[in-house]
């Protein structure tokens, strides 16, 4: 009979019937391993039952409560990203500014958006509007490029092709998982890239944010989530000139 | 407006705030507070990543609030959402490396960054539950957590998981052996029995 790991578990927890009980408590008396691990277990088990209630520090919950009292809409200084799509509308005028201060990508023609050239849309279409799609994997290097310059020059996967999967995503999309990976986006992400890091699959999001007020962002973030399932992997800042 | 006549279901809390009625969610997570915290400092081991867990939690749960079924407990449901802020601290902590590669300067940005350094176990030995748990590898840490110190049927750790009831016991079973390891309970006097040993 191989160890019944499950009624162990059940004996341990003491939830068998009495027949139940008897057959596995056979098995057990005649197994070393079965006594020992019951043994182990039912210690175990009464010392987490005997751990102290810890009491909550003040203030738990309190950043959630302040978000649930903010009137809809009135994102804070573009901090607050969900899924939502109006959201993305708050901050697309400043991004829509912001965007002019990128240096462009420009790498791969077919993949990269020309950021002046999102300027020159309406106003209406958000920064970061689009995912830039490629099958370039990023190094840590890379991603400390994209930082510093708001471009990088991660090397091409064979192909060239975009991937499946990624080329569906909305900006919306990306920038929910990225927000899923790293609670809050930290500013305003001007660019979104659905790419690789060190071979996994993962959105990347460059996020800017400053002082606020109108003033140029001082700082520059590169998030890495993976994909799909918008885990962080990478956050890399670097302060701004 | 605070509609408050005699302790409301979390069904109600729930249905009300998503009428827009804010007082209702801050009435949940008063509620709740208590039981976030506790399963992310029995999972993190540490308070201060347990409080940023816990913060990331309701605001998660704030957000997904409307994805929340009324088939589910809601307890259930907000047991996921911590254990998986719970998750995310833990990779954070395990990715730390590539955190780092800028530099843990000053980093104006505190509650958004790698979660404080490293909190190695304090005490070599003689652990007692609380410190052992912090060797119990993650997996079968957070089974376990839920099933004895939160209490939770499987059936219910199960839905919370995402995985099939058998696979909660065993990993139930596997943390509460790693954890009498790593409290040294597992060395009784030896009745001809070899101490238990990882089998596949």
């Amino acid at each position: 009979m191989t160890h019944p790991t499950d009624q162990l578990v059940d004996l341990v927890d003491g939830t068998l019937t009495a027949p139940e009980r008897d057959e596995v408590l056979a098995h057990v008396r005649a197994c070393a391993r079965c006594t020992a691990e019951v043994r182990a277990a039912t210690e175990a088990r009464r010392a987490l039952e005997a751990l102290a209630t810890p009491v909550a520090p003040a203030g738990i919950g309190d950043r959630a409560v302040a978000e649930a009292r903010r009137p809809a809409g009135t994102a804070a200084e573009g901090n607050r990203w969900t899924r939502i799509g109006p959201a993305l509308g708050v901050a697309a005028a400043i991004v829509l500014g912001l965007a002019l201060l990128l240096p462009s990508l420009g790498r791969d023609a077919d993949v990269a958006t020309e950021p002046a050239g999102d300027a020159a849309v309406p106003a209406a279409a958000p920064a970061a509007s689009r995912v830039e799609v490629t099958d370039a994997d990023y190094s840590l290097e890379d991603v400390r490029e994209l930082a510093e310059t708001g471009a990088a020059a991660a090397a091409d996967a064979p192909g060239g092709e975009a991937f499946a999967g990624a080329t569906s995503r909305s900006a919306d999309d990306v920038i929910g998982c990225l927000t899923d990976a790293f609670r809050e986006l930290p500013g305003v992400p001007t660019r979104l890239i659905a790419a690789r890091f060190d071979g996994e699959p993962a959105y990347f999001g460059v996020v800017e944010a400053g002082p606020g007020a109108g003033q140029d962002p001082d700082r520059r973030y590169v998030l890495v989530a993976s994909r799909p399932d918008c885990v962080s992997i990478s956050q890399t800042r670097v302060l701004l000139p | 407006m605070p509609v408050v006549q005699g302790p409301a279901s979390d069904d109600d809390l729930v249905r009300r705030y998503l009428e827009g009625d804010a007082d209702a969610f801050a009435a949940l997570v008063e509620r709740h507070r208590d039981r976030v915290f506790r399963v992310c400092l029995r999972i993190l081991g540490d308070a201060e990543d347990a409080a940023d867990a816990a913060q990331d939690a309701f605001v998660s749960a704030l957000r997904k609030l409307g994805t929340f079924r009324g088939d589910a407990l809601f307890t259930t449901w907000l047991h996921r959402v911590a254990v998986n802020a719970c998750y995310d601290v833990l990779r954070r902590r395990a990715r730390q490396p590539s955190l780092r590669a800028v530099g843990p300067d000053d980093d104006p940005w505190p509650e958004f960054g790698p979660a404080a350094p490293d909190h190695a176990d304090e005490v070599a030995g003689g652990l007692d539950a609380a410190g052992a748990l912090a060797r119990v590898p993650e997996e079968f840490r957070v089974a376990v957590v839920l099933a004895d110190v939160e209490d939770l049927p499987y059936e219910e750790i199960a839905r919370i998981l995402d995985v099939p009831v058998g696979t909660v016991k065993s990993r139930v079973h596997r943390g509460r052996l790693a954890l009498a390891r790593a409290m040294g309970l597992d060395r009784e006097p030896a009745r001809g029995g070899t101490a238990s040993e990882e089998e596949p």
